[in-house]
């Protein structure tokens, strides 16, 4: 009996453990990259909702490790495309004109144009590292606002400039006593409330942090936050500005900003017009491709391309895997004008890039950080052509596998990993059940040991 | 977290795994046997038998095992039993074997010797160990008709039941009658019947043996097959081989 019971301990253990590490996957899980071309015509909130659900789905869909965002097309383009230079010089102009139609007491005008600044303001914000043009954009239109009466609305903006600066305080030889009072009551109302505590964390950490265009120390920093919009800006030699608006109203404890390195040679501005169209892409790109893929030790590359079409966004889609080298032909789709109707739309979109079911994870140098100072790093497959940034090409060694994050939540897209989520202690708790009940089962229900009679013949 | 969760420590455990259940098939469950010697005394036991019934007695229950055969030497008169194995029989201990054996009939007269084992406890690990039972005939009387088959048996067809008759020559009441134990689906020839405890007088003496056959439902026997044959013990006619017609 005792035997027996050993037995079936010793078979409960062993389906358990090969029960559990059936659930694990033995083979290293391919990086993708999802790098989208330069896009102006979409606001950064819209392409960010569109690449964390794309990192999303290829996660989700080819289990995956993925790297998203706003980021990744800034680290290989600059500011190629994106419309940035231009908004920014739209916002400079704009605050100018504004100025000077307050100057000329052209009220209407003034307010005009402080109206029509936010939308450049929306992209550049976070680009913009002169706080002065905040400071004067929202203290003219606030003053603009009063001299039309509408106090309320005035205040708002003097919240906001204070809320951006807590220093700012009006002088009373440049300003009249009633403009002096409205904007204390704005300042002393904003600093009544709390403040929130932003910790602000990146990957690698020493990246400058800059607040509302004002450096305010490098990561990781905690910060109080008042209430109102801020742009954030993280920026790391040899990677590409992190950059977040916060929007007024919403509240958060923490960011975790992944940094990519820059990619080391120009922009490689061929891709822009082959990546989406229609055509193969010819061999020299393909080329830049695997250099761009060895330089991000990535296993392959979702390029994509957003763009708004009257009121409906297009997402472009093609797909380059390493090994075995596949590169898919360039497909278009419409996502509509119902932003709340893209993750839906982009899940079927991310369903076709069934070739991806074929990566094969690259072997990577598994990095040890004692060794940080002597060993040479993981090299990229092949070196960069134009070695013009050489600080961006040597990997650090402190460098680890990049957690790409949402920049509009701030949120690891990862989410939590797989071993720490229910589903996957759902499964377990059940095997275990089963495999405890089957046991159970077999052991009350099994045949014993038998014997067998042999009558032996006696002649 | 990531060196406990790589899939190296998994793999080996996996292969801890097989070999653990590999060991356990090895060395799963023992299948003792228990070698069953049938002996037999001076009283003939086995003369006339062709039926040896073997009952298994064990805790869990009751094993009962028939074979039908001639089981005997019909000119030594000793038992001839040939090797069968019966498996698959529950572990326990307080295992007895009892072995009897019978004539072709069915009814208890037919009964002719019995014989038991000691108590025997069979673990899984238990040794392959050997078993005497000895036979010894009951009080039957040893004379033995050895009927062969009939020459027509072959034509006829769904016999279900056949019975018998042995009538002492110039007498009127049988010896012995009754039921053959036939069961066609199993033995459909239940050939060469014998009939055993027959008187056995010391000068050759007639008998007159009648066989019948029935179908299911019909009381009335579809052939009746009929001989004479002698017995005497004296004489050494015994068995006597009948040939019916």
């Amino acid at each position: 009996m005792a035997r027996t019971v050993i037995e079936s301990m010793i078979v409960f253990l062993a389906i358990v453990l090969v029960a559990s590490g059936h659930g694990r996957a033995q083979e290293p899980r391919p990086n993708v990259i999802v790098l989208p071309l330069p896009s102006s015509d979409l606001s950064p909130a819209d392409q960010d909702l569109i690449l964390a659900n794309l990192a999303v789905q290829l996660r989700t869909q080819f289990r995956v490790k993925v790297l998203s965002g706003r980021a990744v097309g800034r680290a290989v383009w600059g500011t190629l495309g994106s419309g940035l230079e231009e908004a920014g010089e739209q916002f400079r102009n704009m605050l100018n004109r504004g100025k000077r139609a307050y100057k000329k007491l052209q009220m209407k005008k003034a307010l005009r144009m402080f109206e029509g600044i936010e939308k450049p303001l929306s992209r550049c914000g976070p680009e913009i590292k002169d706080p002065k043009l905040f400071e004067n954009m929202l203290l003219y239109r606030g003053l603009s606002l009063l001299a039309v009466k509408k106090k309320a609305e005035a205040e708002k903006q003097f919240m906001q400039a204070v809320s951006m600066n807590t220093n700012l305080k009006l002088s009373s030889r440049k300003y009249p006593p009633d403009v002096i009072s409205a904007f204390e009551a704005a300042r002393k109302k904003l600093l009544s409330a709390r403040p929130s505590n932003l910790n602000i964390l990146s990957k690698p950490a020493g990246a400058a942090v800059y607040i509302d265009g004002q450096r305010r120390g490098v990561t990781p920093l905690q910060l109080p936050l008042y209430r109102g919009y801020h742009f954030i800006r993280l920026e790391k030699e040899g990677y590409s500005p992190w950059t977040l608006t916060l929007p007024a109203g919403v509240s958060l404890q923490a960011i975790r900003a992944l940094l990519v390195k820059v990619w080391s040679g120009d922009p490689p501005e061929d891709l822009l017009s082959s990546a989406i169209s229609r055509d193969d892409l010819n061999e020299a790109t393909k080329a830049k491709l695997r250099l761009m893929a060895g330089y991000y030790e990535t296993d392959g590359i979702v390029l994509v391309s957003v763009a708004r079409e009257g009121s409906q966004v297009h997402l472009g889609m093609r797909l380059f895997v390493v090994n075995p080298e596949i590169v898919t032909r360039a497909r278009l789709f419409n996502l509509g004008d119902k932003s709340d109707l893209f993750p839906k739309k982009i899940k079927g979109i991310v369903s076709t890039l069934t070739p991806l079911k074929q990566a094969r994870a690259r072997q990577r140098t598994v990095r040890k950080p004692q060794r940080v100072a002597v060993a040479p790093v993981a090299q990229p497959i092949a070196a960069p052509v134009n070695n013009a940034r050489p600080a961006a090409i040597v990997p650090r060694l402190d460098q680890k596998t990049p957690v790409p994050i949402d920049e509009q939540t701030g949120e690891d897209i990862y989410g939590t990993p797989w071993y720490k989520t229910w589903w996957f202690w759902t499964i377990t708790g059940v095997v275990v059940a089963g495999a405890a009940a089957g046991v159970t089962a077999w052991y009350l229900t099994r045949e014993e040991g038998s014997w067998t009679l042999v009558v032996q013949p006696n002649h | 977290m990531r060196r406990f969760y790589s899939a190296a420590p998994f793999k080996t455990l996996k292969l801890l795994s097989f070999m653990w259940l590999m060991t356990f098939a090895a060395c799963g469950p023992g299948h003792p046997e228990v070698w069953l010697s049938i002996e037999q005394d001076g009283t003939q036991p086995c003369l006339g038998a062709a039926h040896l019934e073997i009952e298994v007695s064990t805790p869990k229950g009751k094993s009962v095992f028939h074979e039908f055969n001639q089981f005997f030497d019909a000119n030594t008169h000793s038992c001839a039993i040939g090797q069968f194995r019966y498996p698959d029989l529950p572990l326990g201990n307080g295992a007895e074997i009892a072995v009897s054996v019978w004539d072709s009939t069915s009814d208890s007269a037919g009964q002719l010797a019995t014989g038991s084992s000691l108590p025997l406890n069979i673990k899984d690990d238990s040794p392959t160990t050997q078993v005497d039972v000895t036979l010894s005939r009951l009080q039957v009387p040893l004379g033995t008709l050895i009927i062969q088959k009939p020459s027509d048996w072959d034509s006829l067809g769904g016999i279900s039941t056949m019975m018998y008759r042995v009538i002492p020559a110039g007498e009127q009441i049988p010896v012995r009658s009754g039921y053959l134990a036939y069961a066609p689906e199993v033995r459909p020839d239940p050939f060469p019947v014998i009939i055993s405890s027959l008187p056995l007088p010391q000068e050759l003496s007639e008998m007159t043996v009648y066989v019948e056959a029935f179908r299911d439902g019909d009381p009335t026997a579809i052939r009746t097959w009929t001989s004479s044959a002698w017995l005497g013990a004296g004489t050494n006619q015994n068995p006597a081989y009948v040939s019916l017609n």
